[in-house]
């Protein structure tokens, strides 16, 4: 087994399933920053990101036996923290706003790097989502970069699912068309 | 192309990711790399403050070290009972379980009576029928007894709603038992649902006077005055005589008397009163 900080995060939650504490608190160490700062970019109450990060990991402690152990860690964490934050802002009547990705302009010159992580190979993927208005931004990051359901995503946004589906599908135009053009 | 296993974000964008100054592109490309990378993630690890994660942790490992709670309390929180109402309710429960075990252990012997045509099976019914709720009271209250009494107190509840609770809680598992075995009783099948005034009328008595007295001191004089009465009426007439309709409208009298002094009481609420 070897000491917990050496261990994969697919063996740590074998043994959280398992009910090891010392096992819990590596996986929190190595995965509470990132979840917690991901959240800030979503919700501007501290509060509520506090409790949301403590009902990940407990849920995470009580259902470690129901991730498929398909090596993505992150991204299951992910997946339950956001729906937390979800039923979160429900609960919580709307005080709190959920933030999309947009409060500060990006930087005029894309470094290479961010061009190849965003996978703009032609076109301009970077500047094309500049160009979506808020609404339109918001869904295709809760649909699409979060892996939220359009149920989930109309709960988080605080719209019918009606709207996030036909906004998901103009935002979804609206990008095919900017990025061809971007190539003539 | 880069390869994506040895790319890694620069640490000016990871910075600027976690102080909330990225644009939306960088902030979107950083987390979908951080989702599966371990080294940025260590990386952003050093830039987040730890203290409040550190207070979040300590929150995750109280509950996590939380004994899990009963099958009891479970059920009551699925049909939408609060948890703090479904913890007062359970804790009655679970903790009379030994109640519980001595119910059905006295019932069950007034069938098995019943069934081997034992005499004064009817009597033996109408001995523990209106006493049972009684004890189970008794018992869920009271410094003697009550392994939550020290919680309790400390406890800003409302002690009415407690009192209600655990009354309701007790007579949901001894009432119906008892209903159905009185229904197998050689006698009237009134008898079968009447004893509940006798036994509304002593649980009147017993949490009102627990304003006053220990409820298991209480439980004891109605119990010992019941089993005399109804050995008494068997004696000189018929056992049945305990539920004449003169003995009847005296139940329900001390019943409603009682509740109207535990609810003047409780109105005029005053520090002395033994249950808070």
């Amino acid at each position: 087994m070897g000491h917990p900080v050496d261990r994969s995060d697919d063996d740590l939650l074998r043994a959280v399933a398992g009910g090891d504490t010392a096992a819990l608190r590596v996986l929190y160490e190595r995965h509470a920053p990132w979840m917690s700062v991901r959240l800030m970019r979503r919700c501007n109450d501290q509060g509520v990101i506090a409790e949301v990060l403590q009902d990940t990991f407990v849920a995470v402690w009580r259902g470690a036996s129901g991730f498929r152990g398909d090596g993505d860690v992150g991204g299951w964490l992910w997946g339950v923290a956001i729906r937390r934050l979800v039923s979160r802002l429900r609960s919580a009547g709307r005080t709190t706003q959920f933030v999309p990705l947009e409060a500060v302009p990006e930087r005029a010159e894309i470094s290479v790097e961010e061009r190849v992580l965003t996978g703009v190979e032609y076109g301009d993927l970077g500047s094309a989502m500049g160009r979506l208005s808020p609404e339109m931004r918001a869904v295709v990051q809760a649909c699409v970069l979060d892996g939220l359901t359009e149920r989930e995503a109309a709960q988080l946004l605080g719209v019918q699912r009606g709207t996030v589906k036909s906004r998901l599908h103009r935002a979804k135009a609206q990008l095919r068309r900017d990025l061809v053009e971007g190539l003539t | 192309m880069t390869d994506a296993a040895s790319w890694h974000a620069d640490g000016d964008a990871l910075r600027r990711w976690v102080s909330g100054t990225a644009g939306s592109m960088t902030s979107i490309s950083v987390e979908q790399h951080v989702q599966r990378c371990a080294d940025c993630r260590s990386a952003v690890a050093t830039l987040v403050p730890a203290a409040p994660l550190e207070q979040v942790w300590d929150n995750v490992l109280a509950d996590v070290e939380m004994p899990r709670l009963g099958v009891v309390h479970r059920l009551l929180r699925t049909v939408g009972v609060g948890p703090s109402d479904a913890l007062v309710i359970s804790s009655a429960v679970t903790l009379r379980f030994a109640w519980l075990c001595g119910v059905i252990g006295v019932l069950g012997f007034a069938v098995v009576a019943q069934l081997l045509a034992f005499d004064h099976v009817l009597g033996l019914f109408l001995v523990a029928a209106p006493l049972l709720p009684v004890a189970g009271v008794a018992a869920a209250y009271g410094p003697s007894v009550d392994p939550m009494y020290e919680l309790v107190q400390v406890t800003p509840y409302l002690m009415v709603r407690l009192v209600l609770l655990r009354t309701a809680s007790i007579l949901v598992t001894s009432a119906p038992l008892t209903v159905a075995v009185g229904l197998l009783m050689p006698a009237p099948t009134a008898v079968a649902i009447i004893w509940l005034l006798p036994a509304a009328g002593f649980l009147a008595i017993v949490l009102t006077g627990s304003i006053w007295y220990d409820p298991l001191y209480l439980a004891g004089v109605v119990i010992v005055g019941w089993i005399t009465a109804v050995i008494v009426a068997a004696r000189f007439g018929h056992q049945l005589a305990v539920l004449a309709p003169g003995a009847l409208a005296g139940y329900a009298g001390i019943a409603i008397v009682a509740v109207a002094v535990l609810l003047s009481r409780v109105i005029g609420s005053t520090p002395s009163w033994r249950l808070r």
